[in-house]
């Protein structure tokens, strides 16, 4: 009943995340407002004009920091960024395109910029590289596009990286302007399958989690659509191609979840 | 006993106003002039009142200063002193003042050591609740990480899923080609032994008229044989007749030579001896003859007899030749036979392999599904982990919120010194160290 109040107050669609996990968020924000029943929640709901921010909130999680799983930026950095140059270079495509779906803070487009940055200083002067942060959440991309980032978000990233891109303010770190330049961050679902932008490389990790096999399944499909010829997919550590969207990819490294579309 | 200001002030405020009565009568007692008598009257009453007065303002502006004092004290955070106002044989309100300032820092005193107790504990269980938030987020990290290490698991084990199907797969359609295979052997081995069996049958007949030829060859040379020695017998007839023929041409000689002598008489016998001689001689001739004929036959039968025993030698060669065909048609029967079998049963026992490589081909399948289930949970954990180390974020984040407002609080009772608390804090690492 929440899930369909929620759809029409705000046209959200819950239907694509796991009953478990939503009903474990809703669960949260009921004893928090103290109510004693979820139909009872239901009725502050229709009544309180800004409960159903506050449940939106909630229900995303926004878990993240520069550089997770450093290995998979290893592997960026020594196969996936040098094929893709090289790739562009054959298709003699003019740009780039990155894309980092369901970008929370900005941390995962920030840490690709910085590798970018770091290790391509070069190849990216003479090519233009777009890169794309998504998230359907509106206030976590405020946030992202400020840039500020508490000290646990950066423990990841290497000494020099931090001296030289961020500077400290009152216990917090702000990102250089140079490299918030190079993401646009934009709002959308990823529901919206028919809207998916053009890429070659589409970082997509630990969103997939939280929704249904089968709208896994579609959205899967979709980012091969949306992925250029020889685009590569990335999904979080826990993540997996499923069903009919594994005969669209072939696997570049398993461990590291690391796919290219056929 | 108890008296009241405002009884101690009528009172005093009495014994002047009496005193004002009774001077003038002690003083027209002393004899002086009236002016001089009330002037001193005066001067008397004014003195009575003020040492009065100053005797009994002076214990309660001690007092009250006292009191003034206890409170700009406790204002300023010293809870450590009570007031002790000096024991008085009249108390009067101050005393009661200071008694209920003094319940009253006795109970500020309890406060601040209440509050002091529970900011302490605030911050003490604030430190606990981030600590042990950090570790269940270190431990939800390991599980996290774990979960990666079985979500990897699962990955390779798809991967593998889907190469063995692929390969069961490839398999399944080489076992159908070799059991195709196996079959059209089967099928031309069948054909090939029917053949054979044609053949080794042909052969067996052909064995058989063989055998009867070199029969009737064998036969027909006895016959020439026995024909040969019947013409031996003829030449010598032959050869008899040509010596009687001789003597009778001799004879019939000898005749004439008689006859030609008996002359006349003997013209006639002349005449038959000579038809006689001349009879003689064509039967010589006719023997001289048939010895020449029988000299030819006898030629031309031992190149016939040569050419028999070539025929029986080769006909006895062709029979071994065709002895070994026969064999061979046999033996090849016989491998056929033994070629179909086999055929027929690679073909069954493919027949088990395909069977075998479908239930493998299922039994792959579910394996998937099994995998598939496995990465499903994962990410199902791993969502519920990134869940957990959000919500323990917060919590830190709250606890060390909450122990900041602790320390506020404590900061501001810290401005309350309560004496009792102090010394027990003061001694407290010295406990600590014992
Ligand atoms: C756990 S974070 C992942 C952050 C980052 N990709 C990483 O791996 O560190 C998941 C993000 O997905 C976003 N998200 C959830 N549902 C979404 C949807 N339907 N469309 C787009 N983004 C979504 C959430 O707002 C959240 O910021």
């Amino acid at each position: 009943m929440i899930l369909r109040l929620l759809k029409e107050l705000k046209g959200f669609n819950l239907d694509i995340y796991k009953d478990k996990c939503i009903k474990r968020r809703i669960a949260i924000r009921i004893r928090k407002t103290c109510c004693s029943s979820a139909a009872e929640y239901g009725e502050l709901l229709m009544r309180d004009k800004a409960e159903p921010d506050h449940l939106l909130k909630v229900l995303t999680i926004h878990v993240s920091h520069f550089f997770r799983n450093p290995s998979t930026f290893q592997k960026l950095k020594d196969e996936i960024f040098p094929y893709l140059f090289s790739l562009c270079e054959r298709e003699t495509r003019e740009s780039l395109k990155l894309w980092s779906v369901g970008c929370a803070g900005g941390e995962e487009p920030y840490s690709a910029c910085l590798l970018l940055k770091e290790y391509f200083a070069e190849t990216i002067s003479r090519r233009e590289v777009a890169i794309l942060g998504s998230d359907v959440n509106p206030e976590i991309l405020e946030t992202a596009k400020k840039g500020i980032y508490r000290e646990e978000r950066l423990l990841e990233v290497p000494r020099e990286i931090r001296d030289r891109w961020f500077t400290p303010e009152e216990g917090r770190f702000q990102l250089a302007p140079e490299i918030m330049a190079m993401v646009t961050f934009r709002q959308s679902d990823l529901c919206d399958i028919d809207i998916f932008p053009e890429s070659d490389l589409i970082l997509c990790r630990n969103v997939l989690i939280y929704l249904e096999r089968s709208h896994q399944e579609k959205i899967l499909c979709g980012f091969a659509d949306a992925l250029r010829a020889g685009g590569i997919l990335v999904l979080g550590k826990a993540e997996t191609l499923v069903g009919e969207s594994r005969k669209r990819f072939r696997t570049v490294c398993p461990v590291e979840r690391i796919y290219r579309v056929i | 006993m108890y008296i009241p200001i405002g009884y101690k002030f009528i009172l005093g405020f009495v014994v002047v106003v009496a005193a004002v009565a009774f001077f003038p009568f002690w003083v027209k007692l002393l004899g002086y002039s009236p002016e001089m008598a009330n002037l001193l009257t005066y001067a008397m009453a004014m003195t009575c009142g003020l040492i009065l007065g100053w005797i009994f303002s002076r214990s309660f502006t001690k007092n009250i200063a006292n009191l003034t004092s206890s409170t700009e004290a406790i204002s300023q955070g010293d809870l450590t002193r009570d007031i002790a106002l000096k024991q008085s044989r009249f108390p009067d309100e101050t005393h009661d003042m200071a008694v209920s300032v003094n319940r009253m820092v006795e109970s500020l005193r309890e406060i601040v050591r209440h509050i002091r107790e529970i900011a302490r504990k605030i911050a003490e269980s604030s430190r606990t609740l981030s600590s042990s938030a950090l570790e269940i987020n270190s431990s939800g990290e390991e599980v996290a990480q774990a979960v990666e290490q079985i979500s990897r698991g699962a990955e390779s084990q798809a991967e593998m899923v889907g190469k063995s199907s692929s390969l069961i797969h490839e398999m399944a359609i080489s076992v159908e080609l070799v059991a195709k295979r196996a079959r059209e052997t089967a099928q031309a081995a069948r054909e090939t032994s029917v053949t054979a069996q044609r053949g080794g049958e042909l052969a067996k007949d052909s064995l058989e008229r063989m055998k009867s030829l070199f029969d009737n060859m064998e036969l027909a040379g006895q016959q020439f044989m026995n024909l040969n020695a019947k013409l031996q017998r003829v030449g010598k007839i032959a050869d008899f007749i040509g010596e009687i023929a001789r003597q009778t041409n001799l004879l019939a000689l000898n005749a004439s030579i008689e006859a030609a002598r008996a002359g006349e008489y003997g013209r006639g016998f002349a005449v038959v001896a000579e038809e006689v001689r001349k009879l003689a001689d064509g039967t010589g001739k006719s023997a001289a003859d048939i010895i020449d004929l029988i000299g030819t036959i006898k030629e031309e039968s031992a190149l016939v007899q040569s050419t028999f025993a070539e025929s029986s030698r080769h006909i006895h060669e062709g029979k071994k030749n065709i002895d070994t065909t026969a064999a061979s048609f046999r033996e090849i029967v016989e491998t056929v036979v033994e070629t179909e079998r086999k055929a027929n049963s690679i073909a069954d026992l493919s027949n088990m392999q395909t069977d075998g490589a479908n239930k493998m081909v299922t039994a792959v399948d579910e394996i998937a599904k099994v995998a598939e289930d496995n990465a499903a949970s994962t990410e199902q954990v791993s969502a519920a982990t990134e869940e957990q180390s959000a919500a323990m974020q917060e919590m830190v984040f709250a606890s060390r919120e909450l122990e900041l407002l602790s320390d506020e609080l404590l900061q501001m009772v810290q401005r309350f010194r309560v004496g009792a608390v102090d010394t027990v804090e003061a001694a407290e690492p010295a406990f600590a160290t014992t």
